[in-house]
């Protein structure tokens, strides 16, 4: 977890890589191109990982139905929850706002029961003192939650602050 | 070079003034101070701003760290995080945060030391 530019990104992949040793690697992208700046990002993403062995799927939404050849044994590195909130809930589908946070929670559980590793990146935004707007707003709450219950779930946790961890669990 | 982060009104200037027996009288403002780095900084605060600055003049802020480091090689530098929002639409406040975060980022590992301030509590990051 973290800021933005904070680092995250590039602990996580670290990580993941880590973990896989030898085994299968794969870089769930969840982060739709529509948004303000998003194709940078994942230009700068896509750089970042050549070469690491990362074999990449894109889903937007529902990623408990993701198919992988050798789920037991592949390492997923997930970028990242915040986005796949946003998808949900802003993402003009079935899943309107109120339902979200569960349908995201239960899904990164789903998967974690399935593959080797998972590495999960997600965003901190909830220091910035401003007012925003009522979808803005439950957006925000919904990551709390989301982050909250998936941190209560998971082995270890850090935020990274300019490149640094700082371990939470 | 020392880098020191925290929120806003953390009391940085301040837990950096008493680490080091230094007065306000020592510290330049990232507000102010030179696109052009001068000699002879002690401590810069308010580097989120310094980058802010040169974003808006058009200077690359990575260059310019590494000069200020270079031209200064035993600043202490305060930063604000900026970066624990949700991100702007706008273009230059989005390019702003993700410049800092960078350029921080760029930093550490050429810092001595990473400290964190939190209510005046400073964490030790490297």
């Amino acid at each position: 977890m973290g800021g933005s530019a904070s680092g995250k990104s590039g602990w996580a992949e670290a990580e993941a890589v880590r973990l896989a040793g030898t085994g299968p690697l794969c870089y769930l992208a969840t982060l739709s191109p529509d948004g303000p700046g998003n194709d940078t990002i994942i230009r700068n993403h896509r750089r970042r990982r050549e070469g690491k062995g990362f074999v990449t799927v894109e889903a937007e939404r529902n990623i408990d139905r993701l198919k992988l050849p050798e789920p037991g044994k592949t390492t997923v590195l997930l970028e990242c929850l915040s986005s796949l909130l946003a998808n949900e809930m802003f993402g003009g589908t079935d899943c309107k706002g109120v339902k979200a946070p569960e349908k995201v929670i239960s899904e990164v559980l789903s998967l974690s029961g399935r593959v080797r590793h998972l590495v999960i990146v997600s965003d901190l935004i909830f220091s910035d003192g401003i007012s925003y707007e009522k979808e803005t707003a439950a957006y925000i709450r919904n990551l709390g939650t989301v982050n909250a219950a998936i941190l209560k779930e998971s082995d270890r946790a850090a935020e990274i602050v300019c490149t640094c961890p700082v371990y939470l669990k | 070079m020392e880098l020191y982060i925290g929120g806003t009104s953390q009391g940085k200037l301040q837990y950096v003034l008493n680490e080091k027996k230094l007065s306000e009288s020592d510290a330049a403002n990232g507000n102010e101070l030179p696109l052009d780095p001068p000699e002879g900084i002690k401590i810069l605060e308010h580097f989120e701003l310094y980058v802010r600055r040169l974003i808006q003049a058009g200077t690359d802020p990575a260059e310019t760290a590494l000069l200020l480091e270079r031209r200064n090689p035993d600043i202490l530098i305060i930063s604000d995080e900026i970066g624990s929002g949700v991100i702007p639409s706008d273009d230059f406040e989005r390019n702003w945060r993700d410049s800092t975060g960078r350029v921080l980022c760029l930093l550490v590992p050429r810092a001595v030391h990473v400290t964190r301030i939190i209510c005046g509590i400073g964490q030790k990051l490297k």
